[in-house]
């Protein structure tokens, strides 16, 4: 398959009062046409971050990419000037948000806001823009789309919002789209329903999607290939069956101990020893060395190697032989 | 708006409703000034000198004999041509200044301080420092009292816009392509509609007051034209002789400025869509 996304050694820092932080440091990840993958992590792991630094919707002034390549499709994201980006992003790559409920501007009915996008991109009249817009809602499985395309968002539950986002996103069917999070702020029967439409959608349209969640319950469902990200780094990455069956790395492994799962008879939840790291803690060349049943000395002093455990499967770390074991 | 009356429902709400009319026979009165005043508002009439309100004179006469009421009523003229002025220059230079500002941080900063410092002054003695630049007049006052206007206007425009800005929407938008002109005319003007609704019934009202105040110093529109402010500042000398010479005016400053701004107000809640959700109870979420 042809590599579309490929971000490599990839480092974003932020400023804040007390000096420059590292966010993402050296991350590298593909996606390829027509794939899933899924980008797991906790809250502040650097997972939206990446997926803004991808969109060019970094906070000016605040978040700066330090150093690596983002391309897109062979065009260096990076180099693109503002135009061209907003050609590309729209038309090639969309993203979907967290929130429904702020996604949408408030003041402009439902149909308008997905003609905008359609005219925004394509030499088309407002008339044919607006049964497009029908054919989409249509196609996101909205009941009564026609009704739909005059209401304005608060009119419309949650569900029904992002399922306008992805009609939106989907508009000019682009061949990578973005989910960040995108289920997290509905109820959980809601979720599900997302999930399967985004599913289907995606190998309707061929398209290449980077799902970015917390929640590996919904991974397994969703996506292709996983990489689990912890503190800015990619700590493991593999197809969905290898992260599931034989993780490899301590974090990876946590994560799965974690999730609950029903008739297992557990009565208490798991969770990982520790918490993310403050930014002021001293950076350790493994940083989940403070919270690994596995860390040594060479943990804390010696950057952990890339090891392949099988083909697209390999994690950063000094023990995987021993993770692999237990 | 006012073509749009009829569906705008404001049934129940006694005191919008007072607004609207008190708003409309404002309008009414400066439209037809000439065919609806008894008399001719400049005509002096040394005999009828500081006659008190009676059958022939609703409102008394001046120190020349000149009718009240029809002075009043052509007052309302220069009113709502001032209060229209006013607002336009303080609206379209306050949205001008906030919104750029808001979106090319760097200009933003400059332009913000500059607004800073005019703000420093209080309203009167701007207007009165440009007016002592500009000369009197009638362009002048209006420019003049636009201009104090303008700075308030674009902090909040501009504050509200920095809002708008970080809002997801605007992030959507930019993430499906939208560069930003568009994202101004689509996702921060029509956003910024209803707190600047608000804001041109603030700017109309005050507009009244200012404008008042500069006709009484004398600095405002010629004494010749029959103005409120003119008509106070003339009369302020026979206050205890002739009181309803400066009653009638000032009760038409006071109630022009509290009838807009409850007409604002009432319009602000008619359009804005979450506020209206609120009232009809559609929004289900």
């Amino acid at each position: 398959m042809n590599c579309l996304l490929s971000l490599r050694d990839v480092s974003i820092s932020g400023s804040t009062p007390a000096g420059s932080r590292i966010i993402v440091d050296r991350l590298s990840m593909h996606v390829s046409e027509g794939e899933s993958l899924a980008l797991v992590g906790e809250s502040g792991s650097g997972k939206s971050i990446t997926a803004l630094a991808v969109m060019g919707l970094l906070p000016e002034g605040e978040v700066a990419i330090r150093g690596g390549s983002i391309e897109f499709a062979g065009t260096d994201l990076r180099a693109v000037d503002g135009r061209e980006r907003r050609r590309i992003t729209g038309s090639e790559m969309a993203m979907i948000f967290q929130e429904p409920m702020t996604s949408l501007n408030p003041v402009m009915r439902v149909g308008d806001q997905i003609t905008e996008m359609i005219l925004a991109h394509e030499r088309v009249g407002r008339r044919a823009a607006l049964a497009r817009a029908r054919e989409l809602l249509a196609s996101v499985r909205m009941p009564e789309p026609e009704l739909r395309l005059r209401a304005y968002p608060h009119q419309l539950s949650g569900g029904q919002r992002q399922r306008v986002m992805i009609a939106i996103a989907l508009a000019c069917r682009p061949r990578l789209l973005i989910a960040d999070e995108p289920t997290t702020a509905l109820d959980v029967t809601v979720q599900a329903h997302i999930l399967t439409l985004l599913k289907e959608l995606q190998q309707e349209l061929n398209m290449a999607m980077l799902f970015i969640t917390h929640d590996l319950g919904v991974v397994a469902n969703i996506a292709d290939r996983v990489s689990i990200m912890y503190c800015g780094r990619i700590s493991e990455t593999g197809s969905v069956r290898d992260i599931f069956r034989a993780p490899a790395h301590p974090y990876t492994n946590g994560l799965l101990a974690c999730m609950p799962s029903s008739g297992s008879g557990q009565d208490e939840l798991t969770a990982i020893p520790g918490q993310l790291p403050a930014p002021s803690d001293p950076v350790l060349a493994c940083r989940f060395a403070p919270r690994c049943a596995h860390a040594d000395a060479d943990c804390r002093q010696v950057p952990p190697p890339t090891v392949a455990i099988a083909d697209g499967h390999h994690a950063d770390c000094h023990h995987v032989s021993r993770v692999l074991r237990s | 708006m006012t073509v749009r009356l009829p569906q705008l429902g404001f049934g129940g709400r006694k005191l919008a409703a007072f607004g609207f009319v008190a708003v409309a026979l404002l309008s009414f009165c400066a439209l037809f000034a000439p065919w609806l005043s008894p008399l001719d508002p400049i005509e002096i009439n040394p005999m009828a000198r500081l006659t008190p309100p009676n059958a022939e004179h609703w409102f008394g006469t001046d120190h020349f004999g000149r009718d009240t009421l029809s002075r009043v009523i052509h007052g309302s003229r220069m009113a709502v041509v001032i209060g229209i002025g006013v607002v336009a220059i303080a609206l379209g230079g306050g949205i001008a200044f906030g919104v750029t500002s808001a979106i090319l941080p760097r200009l933003g900063l400059l332009l913000m301080r500059i607004v800073d410092v005019l703000m420093a002054f209080p309203a009167l003695l701007l207007a009165l420092a440009l007016i002592v630049i500009l000369g009197r007049g009638v362009e002048n006052s209006i420019l003049a009292i636009g201009v104090v206007y303008m700075t308030t206007t674009a902090r909040i425009v501009y504050g509200v816009s920095l809002r708008l800005k970080a809002e997801t929407w605007v992030d959507a938008a930019t993430a499906m392509g939208a560069g930003k002109i568009r994202i101004v005319f689509l996702h921060i003007l029509p956003n910024l509609m209803s707190p600047l609704f608000v804001q041109a019934s603030f700017v109309f009202a005050f507009a009244q007051l200012q404008a008042a105040s500069l006709d009484f110093l004398g600095l405002g529109v010629p004494p010749e034209t029959p103005t409120w402010g003119n008509m106070l500042s003339e009369s302020r000398i026979y206050i205890t002789r002739a009181p309803w010479l400066l009653l009638f005016p000032g009760l038409m400053i006071a109630l022009s400025a509290f009838s807009l701004n409850i007409v604002g107000d009432a319009v602000r809640d008619r359009l804005d869509p979450r506020l209206q959700a609120a009232f009809t109870g559609r929004s289900r979420s």
